[in-house]
């Protein structure tokens, strides 16, 4: 998380995360949350602004930082609970593959997440 | 500031006055934060013999500036008061997730005195502070309490930090735990947040820490990966964790078997890092942004003990349990560990005072009756289990020994001798006279017999010619000589007091030495924009280590303290212990040298005016 944060606002912490790692300390599990890029992408369709935009290359949904106006709309229609909102900019966080070299992937120790591109019907996706 | 929260959070649980003052940057350069920080509050705020449990004691959290960053490891807390176990400097550190989680809320320090009318656990969210009611959690185990605290308020994600039974019925070596089983153990933390009345903190925090120059410090971080993933003992430490050392010191003859009169024990392997690996181990475990995962969550499918998980141990609570009080059943170990954390106490503290009991017993200085009738024969699981139960509610036997062994010894009249302890600190679970650089670290560590102040895995290295680099000495590299140690000590004790300071783990930090003076400070200059030099990172930790020894003496503590008990100082090791055998740790010469090299009185110990002087710290004693 703390490197997704470095990535893409320059500075350390875990809100503005775009990958989020639920720690279940009892049962000693770890659940790493990410986007899932869905085909039909819940989040791009509820957007009242068009701020949201599928990326041609990798499938992923960006933001036109500009036009986005935080009401949340996506982090509502999200099913999967990974459109969040800015905590200082009130603007959306979706995951963006980070162009194709995902921060957190190249960060994490175990191999829990990998990255790797596959053609799916249609065109490309990840 | 760049790499700091900002702001240190004070609280006076008395009158419940909340107040916010910016973090003083002078004093961060000179201290940098964590356990140098909390170090200068306790020396500025607290009066000499402050009484630990007194409402005049502070308690003060503290993260340093590399805390919360990609730093691996760059995880831990650090928690500090006036210990009420040994009336000297207190203080104990964590890993997990709280540390960042507090950095997060914008705060480097949280400053806790007085005490509160009723139980209370502090919330802290961001720059909303809380002290909520605490009456119902009251009694609750560590477990319970984290849990209820994470659904009362609504978020997993919340940090806590919470004593347990232990703490609250007066155990004196009772820690503070975070993320179920991650303690600040050692010199009685729990013990202080008990008296004030202070179940828990919980931080949850959304801020986003600037640095300096972001590039930079990811390019280190990145070299650092890469020296992390290189290094030799990468693989078993991720596998096994400190846990390795079982067969390591099984190896030396250094095991701490039946209280120090077994260095080593065909019966290890079966207490083994290996044999919990194999046996138990679901998967690894990490701190905050670490990369080498060297905890263990582990399931225990013993019918003795249902549902038992647990993640951990590390390698001391593990030694404690089962080498040190003679017993080598695995899944009994862990079990005790288990009720250590729940419990919320010192698994160091408490394996010493149950084997010294036992010991006591073995030589005749004990009897039964005296013991509430328990036979305390070596390795007896039902007299073991009984007096961690004992010990934590203060009930019968156990009260005598749960102001930890000093005190046990003093109370019961007779066993002082085989009190293993230094400053009322209790020993470890290596034999010092098989690493003699350990034994002189813990002579002198500033809050009693300690490992994590030194830590000079050095003398493991057999390393003659880097010996001679480093120290001028050839035997440094060689843990059974004690030429040269007082050199290294000092050396180690600096970037234990740096690691602690920054807020980074001695795993990676002094034990694999990834990062050398020059490296800390072009990794704290990335992080904090300050123009710093190796030597002055190196001279920061210095005066740490010269504070720490102003704030013991002042509280009466001179050269005659620093020592070991006579096991190890007399005592020849066994016959059957390899080159180990016949060896004792030859402390005076080591302690001569080690004033020498710190630039203190080699009579009393004390640190001379001019070394103060260079250090910045005349006007500490002015």
């Amino acid at each position: 998380m703390v490197a997704c944060v470095a990535r893409h606002d320059g500075r350390f912490g875990t809100a503005s995360a775009r990958i989020h790692v639920v720690k279940a300390d009892a049962s000693g599990k770890d659940l790493p949350q990410v986007c899932r890029f869905c085909g039909k992408a819940a989040c791009l369709a509820a957007c009242p602004m068009g701020a949201l935009y599928r990326e041609g290359a990798r499938g992923a949904v960006l933001l036109r930082p500009e036009v986005c106006n935080g009401c949340g709309a996506c982090v509502a229609a999200c099913p999967f609970g990974m459109a969040t909102l800015h905590p200082e900019t009130a603007r959306a966080l979706i995951c963006d593959l980070c162009g194709g070299d995902p921060a957190c992937v190249k960060r994490c120790a175990t191999g829990a997440i990998v990255y790797a591109e596959h053609v799916v019907k249609g065109g490309s996706g990840v | 500031m760049y790499s700091y929260g900002g702001s240190i959070l004070r609280v006076d649980l008395t009158d419940g006055a909340i107040l916010r003052q910016p973090t003083e940057e002078h004093l961060a350069r000179a201290f940098l934060g964590g356990r140098g920080l909390n170090d200068k509050r306790l020396w500025d705020e607290l009066p000499a013999h402050t009484d630990g449990l007194s409402p005049r004691n502070i308690l003060v959290f503290g993260v340093g500036p590399l805390v919360g960053t990609l730093f691996p490891g760059g995880a831990r807390l650090t928690i500090s008061a006036m210990s009420p176990q040994t009336g000297i400097l207190g203080d104990g550190n964590a890993g997990g997730f709280f540390g960042a989680e507090l950095k997060f809320t914008g705060h480097d320090q949280v400053i806790i005195g007085g005490r509160a009318e009723h139980p209370v656990y502090l919330w802290i969210k961001d720059d909303r502070v809380e002290l909520r009611d605490a009456r119902g959690l009251w009694g609750k185990d560590t477990w319970e309490t984290t849990l209820a605290i994470q659904e009362e308020l609504g978020d997993p994600d919340i940090q806590v930090a919470a004593i347990g039974p232990g703490a609250e019925n007066g155990v004196r070596f009772a820690g503070v735990f975070v993320n179920l089983n991650r303690p600040v153990a050692r010199t009685g933390m729990g013990a202080v947040m008990a008296a004030k009345n202070l179940k828990a903190v919980a931080v949850r925090g959304s801020r986003l820490i600037p640095v300096a120059d972001m590039a930079r410090f990811a390019e280190l971080v990145e070299q650092l990966d890469e020296r992390i993933y290189g290094h030799p003992e990468y693989e078993i430490r991720r596998r096994l964790g400190t846990t390795k050392l079982i067969k390591a010191l099984n190896a030396i003859g250094g095991l701490p078997g039946r209280h120090f009169q077994e260095g080593c024990s065909e019966a290890a392997d079966a207490v083994s890092g290996e044999a919990i690996e194999a046996l138990y181990k679901v998967k690894s475990k990490a701190c905050f942004a670490c990369t080498i995962p060297c905890s263990r969550y582990l399931e225990v499918p013993d019918p003795r003990y249902p549902g038992l998980r647990l993640e951990g141990p590390e390698y001391e609570p593990l030694a404690g349990f089962s080498l040190r009080v003679g017993n080598y059943d695995l899944a009994f170990t862990l079990h005790c560990v288990d009720l250590c954390n729940r419990y919320g106490v010192d698994a160091i503290a408490l394996s010493e005072v149950i084997s010294w009991a036992m010991e006591c017993y073995q030589r005749g200085l004990l009897t039964r009756e005296e013991a509430d009738g328990l036979d305390l024969s070596w390795g007896n699981q039902e007299t073991i289990e009984r007096l961690i139960h004992r010990v934590a509610r203060r009930e019968g036997f156990g009260d005598l020994l749960a102001d930890g062994v000093r005190a046990a010894a003093e109370k019961l009249g007779r066993g002082a001798e085989l009190a293993l302890h230094s400053k009322g600190l209790e020993l470890f679970q290596a034999d010092v006279r098989t690493i003699k650089a350990y034994g002189l670290g813990n002579a002198v560590s500033s809050r009693g017999a300690d490992h994590l102040r030194s830590e000079p895995w050095f003398e493991f290295s057999n390393d003659a010619a880097e010996g001679i680099r480093r120290y001028g000495i050839p035997e440094t590299a060689y843990r059974l000589e004690y030429k040269g140690k007082g050199l290294v000590v000092k050396h180690f004790e600096e970037m234990a007091a740096v690691a602690d300071a920054t807020g980074v783990c001695k795993n990676t930090y002094n034990n694999m030495e990834v990062l050398d003076w020059e490296g800390t400070a072009e990794l704290l200059q990335a992080a904090t924009g300050w123009a710093l030099t190796g030597e002055e990172v190196r001279r920061i930790g210095e005066r740490i280590v010269n504070l720490e020894r102003l704030f013991i003496a002042r509280e009466g503590i001179t050269r005659r303290d620093d020592t070991l008990p006579p096991r190890f100082l007399v005592e020849p090791v066994p016959a059957g212990c390899g080159e180990s055998s016949g060896s004792v740790v030859e402390l005076e010469p080591m302690l001569d040298e080690y004033y020498r090299a710190r630039g203190w009185d080699a009579e009393s110990g004390l640190p001379l005016p001019g070394k103060l002087a260079e250090l910045g710290l005349s006007a500490e004693t002015g």
